[in-house]
């Protein structure tokens, strides 16, 4: 199988890093982005496979991310991640355009589960 | 004022709630990647490898259990937010007292939990603020006075156009003390709120009869 390219985008810095770490033991080549602003910048210039992304962030949250990816035309599947602890951020992520979503703390092999999914949607 | 209090109260919690979640969620990957590292590159035979193993695995259940604290609540907050006297699943709303009352009296070895639901409609029509501090209340006094070692069973029955929530003890101690519950939502002037309340003695039973929800 094809080693895929995720890009994590997330302003807690040491979770995304040891999240990094455990896919990279796995075999993803993993970027990570600490807001919504470096990740446009970011796949402006690089492709990926499946992009994960936190809904809340300074300066540009995940939906506001999300609608520009879409507005772009960009068709990397979007798996959300929403701390709020209620699936209702996440459902209206889906409905504008996700792939899917995740709560967190997040279920390792849900996470792994759905991005293999996702890139195989893609 | 009071609805300034409870939004206040309520956008406190939830975003408390989701740094909480934050939190839980590093040292949740963080335990992960101990455990890729050890599973990668230590004898698993190892006693370093088991009893790390073993510190990773709690951390893990204690992150669970924090997790559970945590989406209760949630919950809470989002009730607290919501538009007064929107309609209201008793139900769930006694399921999310037990859990949250439950963490606080565990020590007493109380234990409380609620059957499903008989009643065919369980949407009551009462403030959602007024409705938990009715149920709050009834359920901490319940549990402050309950013998360790003893159950208090919950649920709900429909009767005419009132969803009456049973609550049910083995205690049978409890009886004699059964009045000073209604004392207590008395003196909070709850009661005459909330329909009627019936303390039926030996075997200790009390009976809030909440107005149905009509569509």
């Amino acid at each position: 199988m094809k080693n895929l390219k995720i890009l994590l985008v997330d302003d807690e810095e040491k979770f995304i890093s040891a999240l990094a770490d455990r896919l990279r033991l796995r075999g993803f080549i993993v970027t990570t982005e600490l807001d919504g602003e470096y990740a446009i910048e970011k796949i402006e210039t690089e492709s990926f496979d499946v992009m994960v992304v936190d809904l809340l962030m300074p300066r540009m949250g995940g939906i506001e991310l999300l609608k520009r990816i879409k507005y772009s035309g960009i068709d990397t599947p979007v798996i959300l991640l929403t701390g709020h602890g209620s699936s209702k951020e996440g459902i209206q992520g889906m409905k504008l355009g996700a792939y899917d979503y995740l709560m967190k703390p997040i279920a390792f092999e849900e996470l792994l589960d759905k991005l293999y999914k996702a890139s195989s949607a893609n | 004022m009071d609805r300034i209090w409870y939004d206040l109260a309520g956008k406190t919690t939830r975003e408390n709630t989701h740094e909480l979640n934050n939190v839980f969620a590093i040292i949740k990957e963080c335990a992960g990647l101990i455990q890729d590292h050890l599973s990668m590159d230590m004898n698993s035979e190892s006693t370093f490898y088991k009893k790390t193993n073993n510190s990773v695995k709690t951390i893990e259940n204690q992150i669970s259990r924090g997790m559970e604290i945590a989406k209760n609540l949630n919950l809470l907050a989002h009730v607290i937010g919501l538009d007064r006297g929107k309609q209201e699943n008793l139900y769930e709303i006694v399921r999310l007292a037990i859990s949250l009352t439950q963490a606080s009296w565990k020590k007493k070895g109380v234990n409380i939990c609620i059957k499903s639901s008989g009643a065919s409609s369980e949407f009551v029509n009462l403030d959602s603020v007024l409705l938990h501090t009715v149920i709050f209340l009834v359920l901490s006094v319940l549990l402050e006075m309950s013998s360790s070692g003893s159950s208090i069973k919950a649920f709900l029955k429909e009767k005419d156009n009132y969803i009456n929530l049973h609550l049910i003890s083995n205690d049978r101690n409890l009886a004699p003390e059964a009045e000073s519950v209604k004392l207590k939502l008395l003196e909070q002037s709850l009661v005459s709120l909330n329909g009627i309340m019936n303390i039926i003695k030996n075997p200790f039973s009390m009976v809030l009869a909440f107005p149905k929800k009509t569509f």
